[in-house]
């Protein structure tokens, strides 16, 4: 699609940030990196909303590991629900 | 919970398509953004991002000595499940941008009920490729524009799927250029570290203007 002239595009801006690892002092304690459960992203998924919203489900982290992962993807669908998440469309420009 | 419709909420389905600009051909193209290997890190982003650009131009550059497999390996094994990769890929296989960022970090600038940070997305380093830099391409133009913008979008949407509204946070050089991109998206500043390190966070209400056009 072509651009119109007034929008034309010159090339990206972006700058790189500094850079490093997370400081200590921004590091959630409540996600500690010895959380059990598996490694995949759907857990991980699982296992922040659980800790950063356990009024949205009534379920244990050390349960992870019982479940299977469609039924993960299903309890997390209904904590998204609960919690007013709604599905984003796209990414854009 | 309804047991015959799939889930389909999750950051894992989201649509990560991505429109840039081509300053070359002065068209919008598609591109994608994909998960960080170390295979796309060390073929097209260590072995080949700099190619072409002077030596002076490179080394005025705060990224210059970065290698990507390197902070991909520190960022995965600090952050453990918490760190993620991504990167910007053009249809021509090329990475135009990269991002790392850790999902186990804190606000600096808002607390919840009980006074405590609330949880926040923290961008451990975030660059575009050298190619689509307008600065170092001058009198030319960069390739594609758009390449940032798209990478700090999908940490902010990562962010409302954990349930943190959007709160990303990052530290920056203290340089006017780089400070004014972030705080054109709508970063402010927090605090400083040091004599030549700022904090920004994108707050929630600016983080909701990103997320109401994804939305839609």
């Amino acid at each position: 699609m072509p651009i119109p002239p007034s929008r034309k595009p010159k090339g990206d801006s972006t700058p790189v940030t500094k850079g490093g690892p997370l400081p200590d002092f921004l590091r959630n304690p409540a996600l500690p990196p010895d959380l059990p459960g598996d490694e995949d992203e759907l857990s991980t998924t699982f296992a922040i909303l659980i800790r950063t919203h356990p009024e949205a489900l009534n379920f244990r982290a050390t349960d992870l590991n019982t479940l299977d992962s469609v039924t993960k993807r299903y309890l997390l669908g209904d904590m998204y629900k609960a919690l007013g998440i709604k599905p984003l469309k796209r990414l854009g420009s | 919970m309804s047991a015959t419709q799939p889930v389909t909420l999750t950051f894992d389905d989201f649509p990560k398509d991505v429109r840039l600009g081509d300053c070359l051909r002065q068209v919008e193209v598609t591109a994608k953004c994909v998960p960080m290997t170390r295979a796309l890190v060390k073929t097209k982003i260590d072995a080949g991002w700099w190619s072409g650009v002077g030596r002076e131009r490179k080394l005025g550059e705060p990224d210059h000595d970065w290698s990507w497999d390197t902070l991909f390996g520190e960022v995965k094994a600090n952050a453990n499940r918490y760190g993620h990769g991504w990167v910007v890929q053009t249809l021509d296989g090329e990475v135009q941008g990269a991002v790392l960022y850790s999902v186990n970090a804190l606000s600096m600038k808002e607390n919840d009920a009980l006074g405590k940070p609330k949880p926040a997305v923290f961008i451990n380093y975030l660059a575009s490729a050298p190619r689509n830099r307008v600065h170092l391409n001058e009198p030319l133009s960069g390739r594609y524009r758009g390449v940032g913008k798209a990478l700090v979008k999908l940490t902010i949407a990562h962010s409302y799927y954990l349930g943190f509204s959007g709160r990303v946070n990052l530290m920056c050089v203290d340089d006017s250029r780089t400070r004014g991109w972030y705080e054109n998206l709508g970063f402010e500043q927090t605090r400083t570290w040091g004599d030549a390190t700022v904090f920004l966070e994108l707050p929630e209400g600016q983080a909701a203007h990103y997320l109401a056009s994804m939305v839609v």
